[in-house]
């Protein structure tokens, strides 16, 4: 059996600068933040009261083309969006690809509480004294309060659900939900199908929103999230001295991944190709990183392996970039022990500094961006890169693109709870 | 590039059977219900009286640290417990493996709050004109909630715990496919050993949604079974009175190891994995007479992965939720592989033992499939007194029978129209 290349053929985007790739894209050359006050719902009294939410998305036309989307969770509309995006860029339609080999293996987040009904529940089920609930009259008030249809939706299988409904997907399919890491892993994961000859097109990617009451708190009460609430656009400052923790935001990115040959014939134009995918677990503690940084440095030499590349051959990481104290030091180590000499020279951005941090969703738009920096050979810069940190001394890109031309470049996801991703992608120039 | 063979070399299951896999399958093979009264739940507002709890878990005797204890709900205790029964069985726990090639795949979904860990918070926000407010939530509610408490609801967390607690640093991975969720587990880390990128896996899944959130969900839903008598009958899928889930709460891990790594070690071997399929509902053609479900292509698709044809197929253990529905699709996909000649196929079903474990369904389903593949042993349905007659399949009533057992297949099929197949394949000692 000869060996099956993956390539890119379609890419969409619903972020916080745009809900499409190219007014995304052009926003991330610009050094554009898409941050600002969280208006979902009245977080004034919240400690972090900013977040990058999506904008003017029209959710009424989803829902009139698709009735049966009125109970859909907001982040399954993005992904319909972006994949609506990213099938038509690649050029799909029913009957262009055999819909049974067409798969997908997303990364979709699931959706909270339906925060209004669970509180309505929640009020009237407490009991006569104290704090403590009366189970049997929450589940009884439940059904005068909750939706049921909302609450499925609500889980984190039917964004994927209306996915293969809407796009006509009959191959194998998955979802994996690894927090930050989720949408990387299911690129990967996709990459490793085709590869297998499971399916020869892939929708993946992912999509999330975690912009919603308990979200935020409990990203806060771990001491996460930026509490720049004054000066939100400048709140997400990876790999800088004054970073205070990650911004909330929401969206999603879809990928079309495609055996080489497939894309071939049908004259597909191709973005680049997946050449390396590294999974590890940091198996240290919850919410710290290895302080030696051994699962994500294994993730970035097991991709580098696979993909046949040397440290030398990199021209951009894309990195995890959070704009918490401890990713971005440890991102930092790991960079400099994979990349050795080479470190120095290597120039590592976050673009979450300007869209903030879309949690499952961030690892899809962050591959986008590596492929489109090939495309344009343009590098995204880290935007609010003011004051450097003495320790963090590699070339983050601080403030503006930068040009250069892009052959191979690195994708980094590192997930709450110790879990990374490194993709490895490369511009195919036509062999 | 040559394909890694892969096998099974322990297990660990928590449910309402017991602790460990023995239990689980002593049940199976006598057709043993678990399922009780659940008095504590006193949830008198649903439907729901009966579930197969786990009553006597005590999870200080899998987990010895108690500060990431208090970071640990039930999922992830049933998770970590399930982890160490199954390294345990594989007899690698405390040895040295290397830490870089081991990794982890499970199936959870979104954990469940403790409604009384957060209910404080969401009390002290309550206004003076007896509102909930969003402002006072903001400033006073967040304060009464435990500082971690957000680690405890995070899909992700029972894999990463598994992983902490017994140092696999290999790849991690959780995935979230509802009731096919843990199958797709295990099917996924098959894969991960197949080409290569670790040699032993813990894989399988964990759930519990016998809290009231869980409940109401399942009650709002309209799945639950309204029946009522004795408990431990009342869970009868494929049997005429089959009238919907009894939930169940449980945790089932397996080892998966690179046939070369079990050899080298000297390994027990249970059983081959040989097989994996997915699928999706949407979009077949009900008049296609090949894939006019998606239930079917999973299972064919298992079946070519397995480089085998469905008469080759020795024991279906089916997924068999009790919703009326679902049995007779999963009936009808099974049935036109044979189209009524079913030749020695045998099909069981599981559910009614532990309950349904809903995302951790094939964790411990997977069992017992292997087991029947390796003590050729079929167990039956319990509870099947009168098979419904719109699911005629070869199902094992009564007794357990034995026979002559090569292939086992296992479906697993999700609420949101995700479809999961694997088959197992008996290895000669």
């Amino acid at each position: 059996m000869s060996k099956r290349r993956v390539v890119v053929t379609g890419v969409g985007a619903v972020t916080p600068l745009g809900n499409n790739v190219r007014d995304t894209w052009l926003r991330v050359t610009q050094g554009k933040s898409g941050v600002g006050p969280i208006t979902l719902f009245d977080a004034s009294t919240f400690a972090t009261r900013i977040a990058g939410e999506v904008k003017g998305f029209n959710f009424e036309r989803w829902i009139e083309r698709n009735p049966p989307l009125a109970s859909a969770a907001r982040s399954t509309f993005f992904a319909l969006h972006a994949a609506a995006e990213a099938y038509k860029d690649a050029m799909l339609k029913p009957f262009t690809v055999d819909s049974r080999r067409f798969g997908i293996y997303f990364g979709g987040g699931d959706s909270g509480i339906d925060f209004d009904p669970f509180v309505k529940t929640l009020m009237a089920s407490f009991a006569a004294s104290g704090d403590l609930v009366d189970k049997g009259e929450y589940v009884h008030q439940s059904l005068r309060h909750m939706n049921a249809l909302r609450e499925l939706e609500s889980q984190p299988f039917m964004t994927v659900t209306h996915l293969t409904r809407l796009f006509d997907i009959r191959g194998p399919v998955s979802n994996c939900l690894t927090a930050c890491a989720a949408s990387s892993q299911a690129i990967g994961e996709a990459y490793e199908w085709i590869k297998r000859g499971d399916a020869d097109v892939m929708m993946t990617g992912g999509s999330h929103s975690m912009i919603y009451p308990l979200g935020v708190v409990g990203f806060s009460l771990l001491t996460a999230l930026s509490t720049r609430n004054d000066e939100p656009q400048r709140a997400s400052r990876p790999f800088e001295k004054k970073r205070d923790g990650f911004v909330i935001a929401e969206g999603a990115g879809v990928l079309i991944l495609e055996e080489l040959s497939h894309a071939q014939k049908r004259k597909a134009h191709i973005y680049g190709e997946v050449v390396g995918y590294g999974s590890t677990a940091d198996s240290y503690r919850l919410t710290d990183m290895d302080p030696e940084a051994r699962g994500a440095s294994e993730a970035m030499r097991i991709a580098m392996t696979k993909a046949g590349i040397e440290p030398a051959d990199v021209d951009y990481i894309n990195a995890h970039g959070t704009s918490t104290g401890v990713n971005d030091s440890l991102e930092t180590v790991v960079i400099k022990k994979v990349m050795g000499e080479y470190a120095p020279k290597v120039p590592v951005s976050s673009t979450k500094s300007m869209l903030g941090h879309m949690i499952a969703a961030a690892g899809g738009v962050e591959a986008i961006f590596c492929l489109l920096a090939m495309r344009d050979s343009i590098i995204p810069a880290t935007i609010n890169y003011e004051e450097p940190d003495p320790e963090l001394d590699l070339d983050y890109v601080p403030n503006t693109a930068r040009r250069a031309s892009v052959n191979v470049a690195l994708s980094n996801s590192f997930g709450f709870g110790g879990q990374n991703i490194c993709l490895a992608l490369r511009k195919y120039n036509g062999q | 590039m040559t394909r890694r063979r892969v096998v099974v070399t322990g297990f660990g299951v928590m449910s309402a059977c017991g602790k460990g896999w023995s239990p689980y399958w002593n049940a199976a093979v006598h057709g043993q219900s678990a399922i009780r009264e659940v008095e504590h739940l006193k949830l008198n507002g649903s439907s729901l009286k009966y579930a197969g709890f786990i009553a006597d878990f005590d999870p200080k005797q899998f987990v010895t640290n108690r500060k990431s204890l208090k970071v640990m709900s039930r999922e992830i205790q049933l998770a970590v417990a399930a982890g160490k029964l199954a390294l345990e069985d594989a007899k690698l726990l405390d040895t040295a493996y290397d830490q870089s090639r081991i990794g982890v795949v499970l199936g959870t979904g979104v954990i469940n709050n403790d409604l009384d860990e957060i209910g404080a918070g969401f009390k002290s926000a309550i206004d003076g004109s007896g509102r909930f407010s969003m402002a006072q939530f903001g400033q006073d509610g967040v304060r009464s909630l435990y500082p971690l408490w957000f680690l405890k609801y995070l899909p992700n967390m029972p894999a990463c715990h598994v992983s902490i607690a017994y140092h696999l640093r290999g790849p991690s991975n959780t995935i979230t496919t509802s009731s096919a969720a843990s199958a797709q587990a295990i099917g996924e880390a098959y894969r991960v050993i197949e080409r290569g990128d670790a040699d032993i896996m813990l894989a399988g899944g964990t759930d519990s949604k016998l809290n009231a959130m869980g409940i109401s969900r399942f009650n709002l839903l309209g799945l639950l079974s309204t029946r009522t008598g004795a408990p431990e009958t009342i869970y009868s899928p494929f049997d005429e009175k089959h009238d919907g889930i009894v939930l169940g709460e449980g945790a089932g891990i397996m080892v998966l190891e690179s046939l070369e790594n079990a050899k080298r070690r000297g390994a027990m071997i249970y059983a081959e994995i040989t097989g994996y399929g997915s699928s999706s509902d949407f979009n077949f053609d009900p008049r296609d007479e090949d894939d006019f479900t998606g239930k079917r292509v999973a299972m064919k698709r298992a079946l070519e992965d397995s480089g085998i044809e469905h008469h080759d197929v020795d024991v279906i253990v089916a997924n068999g939720s009790g919703v009326p529905q679902a049995d007779i699709q999963e009936a009808l996909a099974i049935h036109s592989f044979y189209m009524g000649s079913f030749g020695k196929l045998n099909v069981t079903a599981l559910k009614p033992l532990t309950g349904n474990l809903v995302y951790a369904s094939g964790g411990v389903e997977a069992v017992i499939a292997v087991l029947i593949a390796n003590k050729k042993t079929i167990p039956p349905v319990a509870n099947l007194s009168k098979p419904y007659p719109a699911c005629p399949l070869p199902l094992v009533k009564g007794k357990a029978r034995s026979a002559e057992v090569q292939f086992v297949m296992l479906n697993n099929f999700g609420l949101g129209g995700q479809n999961a197949s694997l088959v197992f394949k008996h290895v000669k000692t």
